[in-house]
């Protein structure tokens, strides 16, 4: 008795039903998500229930935990600010300066960065928030 | 003359270059999207200057560390806080000054602000 070879030919896997897959979940990143408007790690900001002000334009002082200052991308110290913020003229009036601090982050040192801010004359200053529950 | 076809026959166009490209862009999309709800609190930085207030409407606000807060001195707990302040509106205070202490949190400066406001006083200050 001779018995027929059982495999079939070796073929290409179907990718069809993966793709289809992965569109999927790609647009629904792309529909549901927004892009995180700042990069820092281990960052919590102030959660507030009720709704303040609408959102918000580009992130630009990040003060973390320990009151380590972030402008552009760069850390700088307390003393450099003036430097760093060189031209106040570009944080226009309608649009607030985001100040995106830590929850932890002390408060002094806050408004000390909040008074500085005003000596260079950008006086409309916001602090960063998340809304919670109600999701 | 008898031309033979020369052209291959007709294959499946391989779908590999794209897949890699979908998965490329899906990997981007979960690493920097975000689903938190921002939003902004303002704190208007006001001059330092002198403020000519009749010292009686002053209502003094200490919030010390772990959020504790005292109102003109007195002790205050956060759950009574927002009746103590509706009285003292009602009682006709108009100017608050909040003293932010040693220690204090942005999450303490935010909140307590973010209460204070929600009664409509004509005037708050914030000192260290």
């Amino acid at each position: 008795m001779r018995l027929q070879p059982q495999r079939s030919s070796r073929k290409e896997a179907d990718l069809t039903p993966l793709i289809n897959i992965v569109f999927l979940i790609l647009i629904f990143f792309l529909v549901a998500g927004t892009l995180r408007p700042f990069s820092h790690p281990d960052l919590e900001l102030v959660t507030l229930d009720e709704e303040t002000s609408p959102s918000l334009a580009r992130g630009h002082l990040i003060m973390d935990a320990e009151g380590a200052l972030v402008f552009d991308g760069t850390i700088i110290a307390f003393e450099d600010l003036e430097t760093a913020v060189a031209d106040p003229e570009q944080f226009s009036s309608d649009q607030p300066f985001i100040l995106i601090a830590d929850h932890r982050a002390d408060a002094i040192e806050t408004l000390k960065v909040i008074e500085a801010l005003r000596a260079l004359d950008v006086t409309d200053v916001s602090i960063m928030t998340q809304r919670g529950g109600g999701r | 003359m008898q031309l033979s076809d020369t052209r291959p026959p007709r294959r499946i166009m391989s779908l590999t270059p794209l897949i890699d490209v979908v998965f490329l862009l899906l990997v981007f999309f979960m690493l920097s999207s975000t689903f938190l709800r921002f939003s902004s609190f303002s704190v208007e930085a006001g001059g330092a200057g002198t403020v000519s207030v009749e010292p009686s409407d002053v209502v003094l606000i200490h919030v010390d560390q772990e959020g504790a807060l005292r109102v003109n001195g007195a002790s205050v707990l956060p759950e009574e806080f927002n009746e103590r302040l509706a009285a003292i509106k009602a009682e006709g205070g108009e100017t608050i000054v909040l003293v932010m202490r040693t220690g204090t949190k942005v999450e303490d400066l935010v909140t307590t602000l973010a209460t204070v406001r929600s009664h409509a006083f004509k005037t708050i200050r914030v000192v260290r």
